[in-house]
């Protein structure tokens, strides 16, 4: 824990690097989230479990390219163990996933939104072996995304958690993407933004079962992270009662911004508020 | 050296008298006598001078203070009187008074060198343990660039690499967390502060820093670097004494003085500011709930209970505290409230006897609690651990030649923690790699007691010629954490080759247990063994100084042999609970090779030291194949020149020139979907380096001394140059960009000190 003292106290001589706030800025092509319909699937399954997946991406600044993403799919190497989040081609368990090359112009007008879907099924099996512990609270299964956009390039991966408990992990839901407390209305200079979660899809409570067998409950903490056009927010992330003000470049139009809502274990959701 | 000098003034004073009785009128009276009684004082510490001549003119009759520094003249007529001291060291002063029929004076006299730099006794006996360094009390008190501080002080000792990039002390290239802390020779969880760098003891406190490096002797164990072990002091005897001082992190106050005859007392304390300080470099982004804070509070007990036994007690308590909110990081996982509270005491009794010159037995035993409490948001770590050591010597001079020392250095902890944290937040982690949002959490209750018990036995067997000293030694040592038991032989062989030069070799065997959490079923591993180490060393130690002036140094090489040190594994093992994570094995090795120097002259008003530091520490497992350690330090420069510009001022400056910290390359990231945060590919291990460190400090003394009290300024500029010195490199969020994070800037800081 003293590391973690180290790195807070790191953090209050270089918080808020300009760097992610430009990350947070769209223009240049970027990845937003991908999301799956199911974050958490049934580990006692004797058959493929079939998970379809939906990227999210925005490329403003090219305004139409082709995209393209490269596939694999396996279980996890050992990411807690310090492995890299790659899949090994060359093993049996590894499947490459083909992907249709799309336009960024049919993400719609503002070259930001939902890329076509594509599907994984994850085998069964995966839990034999280990043990109690993991068999309960899950393993994950690794999907590994390369997203290329012209010269660019974007390593990514999400997890899809394999594990015997119930119930499972859902997304989470934005209902709204609020402007000063509204849902109307186009966004300002100095607005306030926050989310409004749909009924039923804010933070889980979910079982979680320790190294002694104790099952304990626990609750997800639900996070929103603020992509921007035209301006920046001055938080990057908030938590869900907590609120961003965006600052709108001078002499500018028509700004959006996009919020990712994640939930802290795979759970997603995007939308994108004018 | 004393007495020559009393004697040689009293000749001189003599003569003067006999000079001046031939010009002096004849003035006694037959009728009417008086007295007068004299208190010689230093003036300032208000010490009594003992035995001390004082000079009745113009007859020239001497006589001899006592050990109150008093000394009565009687039979004097009642008409003025003038009376001469001169003292080596001190101001020559000259006295006229008039006494009645009884009458009382204290005298107050300067010494002449009141600045930085005073003279350092030679000592050529040879030492009991050779390897050990020693800084007393005046040598850390003004060490540049050190504020006064004991701890910081040892960053002009050779083999000290300084702080390590996450705290910790580096000795001789050693990893941090092989260094132990002692305090009057019973372990510490820490000997600084954690937020502010200062020692846990105020410096007038401390006696001296004792600093174990390669090739220490038995007495110590359960480690395969280094020791430091803080002394405090004996509290003051001859009155009550006050001392107070603010600096621009602290203020500091403390008392100690007689209770009765034979028993007498300290108590002092700390108080910083620091929460000032950092609430200049603070933006909006981060709110302090909590100010930083420390404090330390610590008190002792002499008692000399009679001609052969002595009691003493020391205790003390530091704490750490800090608690913060931050609203915006690049890792999320640090989004939030963050606090951090570290607290320990001790009480540490000890009966001392010693019956004759040639026994001496002691035992100590030191109690106490630590307690280490972090939180983020809704992950915590907070233990309690009850603490217990004894250390018990008995040292029996059997002929001149021959002493043995055979004494128990052994330890118990009863460690009880609630822990909700990611893994890995412990020293040499598995996944030290990965980001902390990233990884699992391990939610326990954590109930361990464990003990090490540690005997050790020491031989020192010198020639008639006094020119050998042979110093065969040995520990016997079990740790219950392991259940290993070790046997340590080590040896030290010294050679006195001339008035000036003495020769040293030693070698040893040494154990330390893993990290407790490294053996830990869920954090770590519970079949790991005892790391081991072989130190070499051999050193030469030289004083050319006659009458103070000349060169003296030492230099040492060293070579310490590592195995079966406790390495990160990403295997997976099959256990009959299932298929579980191996995180940590032994299956690591390495070195540690090098040489330090250290030089050192003194002429007339200028005192310079240089102190230079190489040395290659590398480490090898079957994960990362060969690679540098962390704390691999190669060239380590110092350099300070101090110049008496008066008997007042004192002006003085550092210069240091240090390798760069080493770090592990990212050579590329991905991006983590789930949890908003880029995920690093790295490089060779620790097999790049930041930019080299240099540093220029300044420093000015100035001390006034009253009769009745002296009072203190320094004036402390460090990095004059205002370089932007890198104590590590990081990462910006997607690891695409490299940035140094720097030390301090230039830094002007002061500290006053009144002592009364």
């Amino acid at each position: 824990m003293k590391k973690i003292l180290f790195m807070s106290m790191l953090f209050l001589l270089a918080s808020c690097e300009d760097d992610e706030n430009r990350f947070f800025q769209l223009g240049e092509f970027r990845v937003l989230a991908v999301q799956a319909d199911f974050p958490e699937i049934d580990g006692n399954s004797p058959t493929p479990i079939t998970v379809t997946l939906t990227p999210f991406v925005s490329d403003v600044k090219a305004a139409g390219r082709t995209l393209s993403i490269d596939i694999l799919a396996c279980p996890d190497p050992g990411l807690q163990l310090g492995n890299e989040p790659t899949c090994d081609e060359s093993l049996s368990t590894t499947q490459t996933i083909a992907y249709a090359n799309v336009n960024s112009s049919t993400l719609g007008a503002r070259f930001t939104g939902a890329m076509p879907s594509f599907t994984v099924d994850v085998p069964p099996g995966l839990l034999t072996g280990q043990t109690a512990q993991t068999q309960f609270n899950g393993l994950d299964y690794l999907i590994t995304m390369k997203f290329s956009a012209g010269s660019e390039s974007t390593s990514t991966y999400k997890r899809i958690t394999v594990s015997q408990r119930t119930p499972k992990n859902k997304n989470p839901r934005i209902e709204n993407v609020l402007r000063n407390g509204n849902t109307g209305g186009s966004i300002h200079n100095n607005d306030s933004l926050g989310i409004d979660l749909l009924a039923g899809f804010g933070a889980q409570t979910y079982e979680f079962r320790d190294q002694d067998g104790i099952i304990s409950e626990k609750n997800e903490e639900l996070t929103t992270s603020w992509f921007t056009y035209k301006g920046t927010t001055d938080l990057r992330r908030t938590f869900i009662n907590e609120e961003t003000v965006f600052e709108q470049t001078p002499n500018t139009n028509n700004p959006f911004v996009v919020a990712v809502l994640r939930d802290d274990r795979g759970g997603i959701d995007v939308v994108l508020r004018e | 050296m004393r007495l020559l000098s009393s004697s040689v003034s009293s000749i001189v004073f003599l003569a003067v008298a006999h000079a001046q009785e031939a010009t002096t009128p004849e003035t006694m009276s037959a009728a009417e006598t008086c007295s007068i009684d004299f208190q010689i004082l230093e003036k300032g510490t208000r010490t009594p001078i003992a035995d001390a001549p004082v000079y009745l003119l113009p007859d020239g009759v001497a006589q001899t203070t006592d050990s109150s520094g008093r000394v009565k003249f009687s039979d004097l007529t009642c008409q003025e009187h003038s009376w001469v001291i001169n003292i080596t060291g001190y101001v020559r002063m000259d006295i006229k008074q008039t006494p009645i029929k009884s009458s009382f004076s204290k005298i107050y006299i300067e010494k002449i060198n009141q600045a930085a730099f005073e003279t350092v006794v030679t000592d050529d006996k040879l030492k009991r343990d050779g390897s050990q360094r020693t800084l007393k009390g005046d040598q850390f008190m003004k060490a540049i660039g050190a504020r006064g501080d004991p701890i910081i002080a040892l960053e002009n000792e050779p083999g000290v690499s300084g702080f390590g990039q996450e705290g910790g002390i580096i000795l001789q290239g050693a990893d941090p967390e092989d260094t132990r802390f002692y305090v009057n020779g019973h372990e510490v969880p820490q000997i600084f502060h954690n937020l502010g760098f200062s020692s846990i003891f105020i410096p007038d406190a401390v006696d001296s820093v004792e600093l174990m490096p390669a090739g220490f002797g038995s007495e110590y164990g359960r480690t395969i670097g280094g020791n430091i072990n803080l002394i405090t002091k004996s509290p003051k005897t001859d009155r009550l004494h006050s001392m107070a001082y603010v600096d621009l992190l602290n203020a500091a106050a403390l008392v100690q003085g007689p209770i009765t005859e034979n028993q007498s007392f300290w108590i002092g304390g700390r108080y910083s500011y620091l929460g000032l300080m950092f609430n200049l470099v603070t933006s909006d982004n981060v709110t302090f709930n909590q100010v930083p804070e420390f404090y330390d509070i610590e008190g002792g007990y002499n008692w000399q209970i009679n001609d052969n036994w002595k009691f003493d007690l020391t205790g003390f308590t530091a704490r750490d505290q800090i608690r913060l909110a931050i609203k915006d990081t690049d890792d999320p996982f640090f989004k939030g409230d963050i606090g951090s509270k570290t607290k320990f005491f001790r009480f540490i009794p000890r009966v001392t006897y010693q019956p004759n010159e040639d026994t001496t037995w002691y035992t100590s035993i030191s109690g106490g609690r630590d307690y280490l409490d972090f939180d983020i948001n809704n992950q915590y770590f907070d233990a309690d651990i009850n603490q217990f050591s004894l250390r018990s010597e008995w040292k029996q001079t059997w002929t001149k030649n021959f002493t043995t020392f055979v004494g128990t250095d052994s330890q118990f902890s009863m460690f009880r923690a609630d822990a909700n944290i990611p893994s890995g937040t412990f020293p040499n982690s598995e996944d030290d790699k990965i980001p902390f949002g990233l990884r699992d959490t391990i939610q326990k209750r954590i109930s361990e007691d464990y003990y090490d018990v540690g005997f050790y036995m020491r031989t020192n067997i010198q020639t008639d010629d006094e020119k050998w000293l042979f110093s065969p030694n040995a520990r016997f040592e079990y740790f219950s954490l392991t259940q290993n038991a070790h046997v340590s032989p080590r040896l030290e062989i010294t050679r006195k080759l001339n008035p000036y030069v003495k020769v040293r070799a030693n070698a040893g065997l040494y154990y330390q247990p893993p990290q407790p959490p490294e053996l830990e079923e869920d954090f770590g591993n519970p079949n790991l063994t005892d790391p081991r180490a072989i130190h070499y060393s051999l050193g030469a130690a030289f004083d050319g100084r006659s009458a103070n002036v000349g060169f003296w140094g030492d230099t040492t090489v060293f070579y310490k042999d590592l195995d079966n040190l406790v390495s990160n594994s990403d295997a997976t093992i099959t256990t009959p609970q299932g298929i579980v994570p191996e995180r940590y094995n032994n299956s690591a090795d390495g070195y540690v090779v090098g040489s330090q120097w250290s030089l050192n002259y003194h002429f007339r008003k200028i005192y310079t030291g240089l102190v230079y530091t190489i040395l290659w520490s590398r480490k090898s497992d079957p994960l990362n194949g060969s690679y540098p350690s962390l704390s691999e330090q190669r060239h380590n420069l110092n350099m300070r020149v101090a110049y008496e510009a008066n008997k007042k001022w004192t002006f003085s400056t550092r210069a240091r020139l240090i390798s760069g910290p080493r770090f592990t390359p990212v050579i590329d990231a991905a991006y983590d979907l789930d949890n908003d945060v880029y995920y690093p590919t790295f490089g060779a291990l620790n097999s790049r380096r930041a930019p080299y460190f240099f540093q220029l400090d300044v420093r000015a003394d100035r001390k006034w001394v009253f009769e009745r009290w002296i009072m203190s300024l320094y004036v402390d500029v460090q990095n004059v140059l205002n370089r932007a010195n890198a104590f590590n490199v990081e990462y910006n969020f997607d690891y695409s960009k490299e940035k140094k994070n720097t030390g301090i800037p230039i830094l002007p800081t002061f500290g006053i000190k009144g002592e009364w």
